[in-house]
């Protein structure tokens, strides 16, 4: 590359706080409402361990049953929260299927509609050559 | 190939190159990689031989590698999501970067050689304790015919890379919405890029397009050969990333070298790779990206400055210059 080449200047700042400003004034006027105004929705789901079920509220043995369940817990922890991330990943590919499914089936809806359309529009056509 | 084995690919390469022999161990060998990549159980441990643990997410191989001396072991930090962005769409896999974070600091003090691919993942290593950390950017190929060719009456935007959570894909399809809505609708997005153990979030992905009435102009291509993902570059009028995480994002480099202008979220080490070469946003606010492609795929003059400022970064990462301080920085452990 020849250094004789002309430089086009670019100041990157100003150009970035340029279109954060053009931005902002085209969501005032709601122009991106509808852009916007939609959530991403994730559809979490799990199976999480609750250590807090261990505690007994008895009275006296309490303190001591809510020690000795602690302490039998935290040995199978490791146990539980292999066994909680699978049932986890299970209920999570289940639910990457169904969900699969409902966009495959919204789809298929959507053509039905279109296909749907045309066949009035056929038979309308029809009728009208007919008369 | 994942982007942490192909750098080991890569680095194997070179050093074979320069005269030093070696292998690829890992703890889970992916059966497409079985002639590139032994099971970590072969590796035998020799006193004349050093060990390079590149190091992204929680597995044996740190086990493995701490019971190798110090005066032979060395470390390629090559950063590691946390796990709060990856949780809810696989927990087990943000379980092992949670702890590949956490046992990080084992390493303080049992390697000779601390490498890490930018500033950035330097940075992670020496809020952990390690002392000199070389920066080595990733060895990328060579550059063959890069084109900056004006878009086309539909431009195609497109973002590369795994599709994880960390990516923000839904902030990518929200700016292209926008971007459609009021500049121009005949705006495409092609999402390059395997979900392997995150279908939920493709799912969900996909779900947010029919949403926002966009499904006919965002793009799935699922894990592609280079070649493929080339020809994609190639047809392609700009390059995004919305990613809230990176410790180098090697495709910002691929889209350069391609004659892309790149319009990225300022987060991790995008800024620091990009070195001044694409418009960086402070924030991934889908109007404000919208504005950023829509200035970039518009705009000539704010292209070929991008351009020019391109071949200069590229020009920093020529892969015989990013050898040379790979084997600088290994220099201790190779002897």
């Amino acid at each position: 590359m020849s250094t004789d080449e002309p430089k086009p200047a670019l100041d990157v700042d100003a150009l970035v706080a340029d279109l954060q400003a053009r931005a902002a004034e085209r969501s005032a006027s709601g122009a991106y409402d509808a852009a916007l105004g939609v959530p991403f929705e994730t559809g979490q789901s799990g199976v999480q361990l609750r250590p807090w079920i261990g505690r007994s509220t008895r009275p006296v043995v309490g303190p001591a049953l809510s020690f000795t369940k602690r302490g039998l817990m935290r040995l199978q922890q490791p146990v539980l929260i292999d066994l909680a991330s699978q049932v986890s990943s299970a209920l999570a590919r289940q639910q990457a299927r169904l969900d699969a499914e409902s966009v495959r089936r919204a789809e298929l809806e959507e053509q039905v509609a279109e296909l749907t359309d045309r066949v009035a529009k056929l038979e309308a056509d029809r009728g009208h050559t007919a008369d | 190939m994942d982007a942490v084995t192909e750098q080991a690919v890569r680095w194997r390469d070179t050093l074979r190159r320069r005269g030093v022999g070696g292998g690829i161990f890992a703890a889970n060998v992916d059966p497409a990689m079985a002639g590139e990549v032994h099971p970590l159980g072969k590796l035998r441990d020799h006193p004349d031989e050093a060990v390079v643990l590149h190091y992204s997410i929680w597995s044996e191989a740190l086990e493995r590698a701490l019971r190798i001396p110090r005066s032979r072991l060395a470390i390629n930090y090559q950063n590691i999501t946390p796990g709060r962005l990856l949780e809810w769409a696989n927990p087990n896999v943000a379980a092992l970067c949670d702890r590949g974070r956490r046992e990080l600091c084992r390493l303080v003090g049992k390697v000779s050689v601390a490498i890490a691919a930018s500033s950035f993942n330097a940075q992670e290593l020496t809020s952990v304790g390690f002392g000199d950390v070389a920066v080595v950017p990733l060895i990328l190929p060579a550059v063959q015919s890069p084109s900056n060719a004006p878009p086309a009456d539909k431009p195609a935007i497109i973002t590369v890379g795994r599709v994880v959570p960390n990516k923000r894909l839904e902030d990518a399809i929200r700016a292209l919405t926008v971007l459609r809505a009021q500049l121009l609708p005949a705006a495409t997005l092609d999402v390059v890029g395997g979900w392997n153990g995150f279908e939920p979030y493709r799912v969900a992905l996909g779900r947010f397009a029919a949403r926002l009435g966009v499904s006919d102009a965002v793009r799935f291509h699922g894990m592609v050969g280079d070649a493929e993902r080339d020809r994609l570059y190639r047809q392609s009028a700009a390059y995004l990333c919305t990613s809230e995480h990176e410790g180098f994002c090697a495709p910002l480099i691929e889209a350069l070298a391609a004659g892309l202008p790149v319009v990225a979220r300022d987060a991790g080490a995008v800024r620091e790779t990009l070195g001044g070469a694409g418009l960086v946003l402070p924030v991934g606010d889908a109007p404000v990206v919208a504005e950023a492609l829509h200035c970039v795929l518009m705009h000539d003059n704010v292209r070929a400055a991008l351009a020019l400022r391109a071949q200069r970064r590229l020009a920093e990462l020529e892969p015989e210059r990013v050898e040379s301080m790979l084997h600088a920085a290994l220099a201790p452990i190779l002897g």
